[in-house]
């Protein structure tokens, strides 16, 4: 495929259609999927929302007006689930890992991206930058079939995996050159999570990211509670800087804007302390 | 030679007893009902030990009863079912609804702000 081929015009885009489509467990997907949700509640963009991670459910469970179904389980759930598709500018899903043979198989066979572009629906996939083959051996189908009929968002995530590798590849500068934008989840430390872990047990619910970063959600440490709303806003912050139009059709869906926070202070080091105005 | 093995008298009551059981009767209910509707005289303890006795039994190769129409059964925790769209027949009224496969959320419906 040459750059010419993906540089050919688009068709308008009315809606967007987001999912992860990579074969590879545990990058931190679901995380990203609610972080976006997060972001389209915040910004005040009526959307659509599906879990189809049959296994996990973690979307549905913790955002509880979120609808779980089978809808990458198998052939007929898919068929009604892309004619079920409502009239909404975003519709996020959250596709299982490990479905991406079939998931890929039945795009074409139902003609789906013919479709998306009759309707003005363009997809964007959620890549996970991850050394790990299944990562890049799905990411590589997905561009291969898709090309430049879908965008493309490139996900750092240091805390679950290194990118080097991923980096190094071909597949890495081709995604560069359709402008498809990065972004890096920042690290939570194991003391939040199971902090966050162990409150959903003992009480027996799940809370969503939203649930545990409201200022008056108080079965947190204030600590946890902190980082937890640090880490949503770095990644609300880096969402709205690519929103338009790879999450957001049109720019003025978005009705509200995160409030971005002051980067924490740092102070220049020397080693003679020359520079150091109190030394 | 050992002579017959022992055999309760309350074999030929296993049923009735199950059944009396589903029917939410105590111990000392069904053995007064075996008394009174099967001239079986014995006590509640007897009734108990046998049932639970028989539950657990074992027996030797070729001397197994038939299965029993009532013999008690266990069910295994079933995780609430994914609905799926495959009704037994299909009509242009079982055209897949946005509303069973995905939320709608409009701003109405958001979160407080940040």
């Amino acid at each position: 495929m040459s750059k010419s081929d993906h540089k050919a015009e688009k068709p308008q885009t009315l809606r967007r259609f987001i999912s992860p489509i990579q074969s590879q467990g545990e990058l931190g997907k679901s995380t990203l999927v609610e972080a976006i949700l997060s972001a389209l509640k915040f910004w005040k963009v009526p959307f659509a929302a599906l879990d189809a991670d049959a296994q996990h459910r973690t979307l549905s469970m913790r955002n509880k007006d979120v609808i779980a179904r089978a809808a990458a389980t198998n052939k007929n759930e898919f068929h009604s689930m892309i004619q079920a598709l409502p009239d909404v500018p975003v519709t996020l899903v959250d596709f299982p890992s490990g479905r991406t043979d079939e998931l890929l198989q039945w795009f074409q066979e139902f003609h789906v991206i013919d479709g998306f572009e009759r309707e003005g629906i363009r997809p964007t996939f959620l890549f996970f930058l991850s050394d790990k083959a299944k990562a890049k051996e799905s990411a590589s189908k997905a561009t291969q079939i898709f090309d430049a009929r879908a965008d493309y968002i490139l996900v750092e995530n240091p805390a679950k995996f290194e990118s080097d590798d991923f980096k190094s590849k071909p597949l890495y500068r081709l995604l560069l050159d359709m402008g498809s934008p990065t972004i890096s989840m920042p690290a939570l430390t194991p003391t939040a999570l199971n902090s966050w872990d162990a409150l959903e047990r003992s009480t027996k619910q799940r809370y969503s990211l939203d649930n545990v970063c409201d200022p008056s959600f108080g079965g947190l440490h204030w600590t946890t509670q902190g980082t937890l709303q640090h880490f949503r806003n770095v990644i609300l912050s880096q969402l709205e800087d690519i929103a338009v139009p790879r999450i957001v059709p049109d720019a003025g869906l978005i009705q509200n804007r995160v409030t971005r926070l002051k980067p924490f202070k740092t102070v220049a080091t020397a080693e003679s302390g020359l520079h150091d105005a109190l030394l | 030679m050992p002579g017959k093995p022992f055999q309760s008298k309350l074999e030929d009551f296993y049923d009735f007893i199950v059944q009396k059981r589903r029917a939410r009767k105590t111990w000392q209910e069904i053995t007064d009902l075996l008394k009174k509707e099967h001239k079986v005289e014995t006590t509640r303890q007897n009734v108990y030990d046998f049932f639970k006795r028989k539950r657990k039994r074992r027996y030797a190769t070729g001397m197994e009863p038939e299965a029993s129409p009532v013999s008690p059964v266990t069910k295994a925790p079933v995780l609430p079912a994914f609905p799926t769209a495959e009704p037994d027949r299909y009509s242009i009224d079982d055209e897949p609804k946005p509303s069973s496969y995905f939320s709608i959320i409009t701003p109405n419906q958001n979160t407080k702000d940040q």
